[in-house]
């Protein structure tokens, strides 16, 4: 672990910070599927929808976690 | 107290946040990752080759932990950086890359071979060419085999001397003890060019959403998770020796950098133990013994662990290597010299420039010697 860039973490210690707190909201994924939508979930595990667009779906989260 | 010099088989450096985005065409500068921060600043989202991740940014503890492991002034500065090294007693560097090691989150082909090739041009003229006390670690793609046998031979060209490898290769391609990394296997030792595995670098399928490999949660968590890292280098030496790979290529060298060292007599015996007691199964046949194999041709390297002189000294195994891990958190930067003192004094003077000189000099002849040492 090096910085306060997440990308100077390894990925394993990104997700690792992820895993250690299941069952809030503090991680979200939008990752693409086969059919051009995305699936977007939370580290809840209680939030899981598909959005039809990367963009469409980071609203979603952010919607998901009071953001916005 | 006198001052002890070491060489260090682990070290890090940062590259520039946009070295990618910055070098690569458009096309494929927008897939590599990177990571941009929510307007209310509580929250960052990560993009990966058309894939997002959004997390709540560290608070507290988190944070505090974050500062301490970029404290050190030449985390991302050469000419700070060697100024640190002489502070600390650190002579000469393996030096591994940070961006690099989101290789394995990479799906499309061209995008992770066209920007590590951007790191390997970076790395070599900003950390190798910056002093002969430096090696930089290469990189290469692990997603196909073609594309990292056709980079380690253009950075061998280049002159790098080591090439760092994940502990297990890209989710999507096959494992290390399969034969389609023979000629992988077969251009490292071509080239005499060290295979650098560091641990922690279990690669993630994002796209799975997959935990990193065994992930612990609840009480004891923190230690758990951190020595778990440790086991994925021992697992490719293991693929390395048993699939017959370093047999084949007695010349080939191997760093497991950060995970210790008194695991090597250990697996050593074991899968000395399993060879013999499997002999009916095991395919292929070595010529020579597990442990000769490991014992020859694979090098470990610690920074605290105060078994690992007892490896060197005690156990027969001589390929042990110290390693700082500058400037990361876990490493000892700010108390290099309380470190090597506690590890080494009292300690035979052979042993201790084996660890400390003699197996890093013999892994990259080329770096100079140490300084001639200053009366008090």
């Amino acid at each position: 672990m090096s910085d306060s860039n997440v990308l100077h973490d390894t990925p394993a210690e990104f997700l690792r910070d992820i895993a250690q707190q299941p069952g809030r909201c503090t991680a979200q994924s939008v990752i693409p599927l086969d059919d051009g939508t995305y699936a977007c979930a939370c580290s809840c595990e209680t939030w899981e929808v598909i959005a039809p667009s990367r963009q469409e779906g980071l609203q979603l989260a952010r919607r998901h976690t009071g953001s916005i | 107290m006198e001052k002890i010099w070491a060489n260090s088989g682990d070290s890090h450096f940062l590259e520039p946040d946009d070295l990618w985005r910055d070098s690569l065409p458009p096309r494929l500068a927008e897939l590599v990752p990177r990571a941009e921060k929510d307007p209310d600043g509580e929250w960052e989202t990560v993009h990966i080759d058309g894939m997002s991740f959004r997390r709540k940014l560290p608070t507290g503890m988190k944070k505090e932990f974050f500062e301490a492991s970029s404290r050190a002034p030449g985390a991302r500065d050469v000419t700070k950086r060697l100024a640190d090294l002489d502070h600390e007693g650190i002579w000469a560097e393996l030096v591994f890359p940070s961006l690099g090691m989101w290789s394995s989150t990479f799906r499309t082909p061209e995008v992770l071979r066209e920007a590590l090739r951007v790191s390997n041009d970076w790395a070599w003229e900003t950390i190798e060419q910056a002093s002969s006390r430096l090696v930089a670690t290469a990189q290469v793609s692990t997603l196909v085999v073609e594309d990292a046998v056709a980079e380690l031979e253009r950075v061998a060209e280049t002159g790098y001397r080591a090439v760092f490898l994940p502990v297990s290769p890209h989710p999507l391609q096959q494992d290390y003890n399969q034969d389609v990394w023979e000629p992988f296997w077969t251009a490292a030792e071509r080239a005499n060019i060290v295979l650098a595995f560091h641990i922690g670098t279990d690669p993630i399928d994002f796209r799975k959403g997959a935990s990193p490999g065994v992930t612990y949660r609840g009480p004891g968590g923190a230690v758990l998770n951190y020595t778990e890292t440790t086991f994925g280098g021992q697992r490719a030496v293991m693929k390395l020796v048993a699939s017959g790979a370093l047999d084949r290529h007695p010349d080939l060298k191997v760093l497991v950098s950060e995970g210790g060292a008194t695991w090597v007599p250990f697996v050593a015996d074991r899968m000395e133990e399993g060879y013999r007691q499997h002999a009916m199964a095991v395919r292929p046949k070595l010529s020579r013994p597990p442990k000769e194999i490991i014992y020859s041709q694979v090098y470990a390297s610690f920074q605290h662990d105060e078994s690992a002189v007892a490896a060197c000294a005690a156990m027969g195994f001589r390929n042990v290597m110290w390693g700082s891990d500058y400037p990361h958190m876990e490493g000892t930067f700010g108390h290099t010299q309380d470190t090597l003192h506690h590890l080494f004094d009292g300690v035979d003077p052979k042993v201790r420039e084996r660890i400390t000189v003699g197996a890093f000099t013999e892994l990259f002849p080329g770096v100079p010697a140490l300084p001639a040492p200053v009366a008090a």
